[in-house]
């Protein structure tokens, strides 16, 4: 079995779907000739032809209402978008009509499409192409919003927001697209949405993150964990709607827990998820939450974008201090 | 970073007490200089510093206990004292132009060879590794975990009496005024501790059986000294039943017959209980013995007796009569399998040719593991204790 990268997973997991459900198909910007701008799509067009694989014009409104209208009339889009900079023309159809199919159309019409775009800085890219912007999807109710971390994630998660019914925002972590590889057996099998993922088990601090910040956040369990602090490392992965049961019950054993995220911090998910705690861990709480984010500010340009994204020492130093409260 | 973790002290001894640091954080040490000072279960011992460089962090305050394997300083490193550089130059868009594709049309898609292993579970934690949390079972509103805070109370004793099992202030208020009635808990330290944890092992893993019986020392001269005479009477015992004088191995369920006989002395000091070892006492003269006993009671009163000397005897005799009480259930430590204890001196009516006459008495009461001694040996051995005693010299 080979190992492979996440950007692997995300083609390894379409092709498996296209070559399993005739009503999936892929649409986007270079996705068909050129196999993407980050390679997601290698291969797809010349397997499955340009009927299911389509090379749109440069105009993401038009792509996203087309997936709309294909997916309100049976069939399974994924959409790929270039990179979070060009995705506010989509949002407008995700707001108005994706999301709300369902409950407009009383449940006759429902949206079945995928969402799919690269998210996150770390490339030394352009400003507006390395954002954070998924508490935008988060916010808006009849959105699903999916975040892998790992291979095998992207893999069965990309798998379950294709099979799911309703419209799916599936953001990759671009910085992690090469950087590892994992075993990910090509069986078809999904994993489950709307739960976060345990990746290390620890008594002291739960540490909760998603995307490419986990990287980071594993490295400072490890740094902790020659300080002595054993901290639970919890990857959200689904961050809409939220698996609060999992975090809650972590929270709950260790008393302490520090959110990182890479997004700009006001608004963010991790305030979403400082307020469950605050609202529903409060008599668990030997601390106050800790959030590690982003700041809110554009996102630099390369030279300083090390200094914005959060680090192993700043998520280590926040969990000093939760672990120093008096 | 560079984080010195607390060695193995040797002595088998899996935690310390922090008496003193000898640094602080931001000062230089060299290597072999103290850092701190700890207490092992019987020994005071300092713990040099491995290299020379600057403490960045000291973990612990003196009163602590600290594990093996516990981070102790954490030394500043050359990685730690480089800042972070900017990445110019090297980055952006030049690399991506020269390799023939970088991934992406735009910056640079790093590249890496790790192979992730993951062990991931979906949902909850499994209950497995993590262990149990600082928080775990006590809920509690911030402010009355303060108020707890504030009047040292531990939240984990406290019995919750609102709803949903939620400690409110009345609760804390009232467990509060039962602690300051009843006083500030103790933690056992040092040779107490070790004590604690010696004689929970011993009730764990022994199985102990105790006999009792009265040694006749009415025929004893003036002169005889109690506790040399009673180490000679266990030699004697010690010879005749060897499987008294012996290791009991619990893993591979094995015993070792030893044939010296060294023997460790039950002392009680302030401090708490020491057992020092007189070692080859079958070969030593009574006058040797005697000033043996001497000085190493000298040096357990003032802690200067090494760790060497309070290990490895193979059989233990507790002289407790010195201040009172007649027979008792002395307890056998491992690997040992037999102590003998001697009870209060006594004039008792004792039945001579038929005749009541008084006598000078010492009780015995030994007890032996069950596992590696049979009652007929211990029996035995303790029939020719009493034999030895019976002699006037």
């Amino acid at each position: 079995m080979a190992e492979i990268t996440l950007i692997e997973a995300v083609t390894q997991a379409m092709a498996w779907e296209m070559a399993n459900d005739e009503r999936v198909l892929v649409l986007g910007e270079d996705v068909g000739v050129n196999g993407g701008v980050f390679r997601a799509t290698v291969g797809l067009q010349k397997r499955f032809g340009p009927e299911r694989v389509v090379d749109t014009p440069l105009a993401e409104g038009l792509i996203a209402g087309m997936a709309v209208g294909l997916a309100a009339q049976g069939l399974r889009p994924v959409v790929e978008i270039q990179f979070m900079g060009f995705i506010y023309s989509v949002v407008d159809q995700m707001v108005s009509h994706a999301s709300r199919m369902r409950n407009r159309t009383r449940g006759r019409l429902s949206c079945p499409m995928v969402l799919r775009a690269p998210f996150g800085g770390g490339i030394h890219a352009p400003e507006h192409h390395s954002e954070s912007t998924e508490a935008m999807f988060a916010h808006i109710p009849g959105l699903r919003v999916v975040i892998p971390s790992s291979p095998g994630r992207a893999y069965g998660l990309l798998l379950a927001a294709m099979r799911d019914p309703d419209p799916v925002v599936f953001l990759e972590p671009k910085r992690i697209y090469r950087l590892v590889k994992e075993e990910v057996p090509d069986n078809g099998e999904a994993l489950p949405l709307d739960l976060c993922y345990t990746l290390r088990e620890g008594s002291d601090v739960t540490l909760v993150s998603w995307g490419a910040m986990i990287k980071e956040t594993l490295e400072a369990a490890d740094v902790l964990a020659e300080k002595g602090i054993s901290a639970e490392v919890i990857d959200v992965a689904t961050i809409k709607p939220l698996d609060s049961a999992t975090i809650l019950e972590s929270v709950a054993r260790t008393g302490r827990c520090v959110i990182v995220q890479e997004a700009a911090r006001t608004c963010g998910v991790g305030a979403e998820i400082a307020a469950l705690l605050a609202g529903e861990g409060l008599l668990h709480l030997m601390a106050p939450v800790q959030r590690v984010a982003g700041y809110d500010t554009v996102m630099p340009l390369f030279r300083l974008e090390n200094q914005y994204m959060p680090s192993v020492q700043r998520i280590v130093d926040a969990t000093q201090k939760t672990l120093e409260f008096e | 970073m560079n984080i010195f973790k607390l060695p193995d002290l040797g002595e088998g001894l899996m935690e310390v007490e922090l008496l003193e640091w000898h640094v602080a954080a931001d000062e230089s040490v060299k290597e072999d200089e103290p850092l701190l000072s700890v207490e092992t279960a019987k020994a005071i011992v300092d713990i040099p510093s491995p290299v020379s460089g600057k403490v960045v962090r000291c973990y612990g305050a003196a009163g602590d206990i600290l594990h093996v394997g516990d981070p102790v300083v954490e030394f500043e490193t050359e990685e730690t004292s480089v800042s972070v550089a900017p990445q110019s130059g090297s980055g952006g868009t030049q690399v991506s132009k020269s390799q023939k594709d970088a991934g992406s049309v735009v910056g640079r898609v790093e590249t890496g060879s790790q192979v992730l292993k993951e062990e991931t579970s979906a949902g909850a934690f499994s209950g497995a590794k993590g262990g149990v949390g600082a928080a775990t079972g006590v809920k509690v509103s911030p402010a009355v975990r303060a108020l707890a805070r504030q009047l040292e109370v531990d939240l984990s004793v406290v019995t919750p009496s609102g709803n949903g099992g939620v400690i409110i202030s009345e609760d804390v208020q009232r467990v509060s005024k039962i602690l300051s009635e009843v006083g500030a808990l103790q933690p056992l330290r040092g040779v107490r501790r070790a004590m604690a944890q010696a004689m929970t092992k011993a009730a764990a893993e022994v199985v102990p059986v105790t006999v009792s019986d009265d040694a006749d020392i009415d025929a004893w001269g003036a002169d005889q000294d109690v506790t040399v005479r009673l180490i000679r009477a266990l030699v004697m015992g010690c010879r005749a039943q060897p499987s008294l004088n012996a290791w009991y191995d619990n893993h591979s369920m094995g015993r070792r017959l030893i044939e010296k006989v060294d023997v460790g002395i039950a002392l009680d000091t302030e401090n708490g209980l020491f057992v020092p070892v007189l070692r080859d006492v079958g070969n030593a003269e009574a006058n040797d013995l005697r000033s043996r006993i001497n000085v190493m009671k000298e040096d357990v009163r003032s802690r200067r007796i090494p760790p060497e000397e309070l290990r490895g005897n193979t059989i233990t005799l507790s002289n407790f009569g010195l201040f009172g009480g007649r027979y008792a259930d002395p307890i056998v430590l491992p690997p040992t399998v037999a102590i003998l204890g001697a009870g209060r001196l006594r004039d008792e009516v004792v039945a001579v040719d038929g005749k009541p006459a008084v006598h000078r008495i010492i009780p015995l009461s030994l007890t032996f593991d069950h596992r590696a001694v049979t009652g007929g040996e211990a029996t035995r051995f303790l029939a020719t204790v009493m034999e030895d005693l019976n002699k006037p010299s």
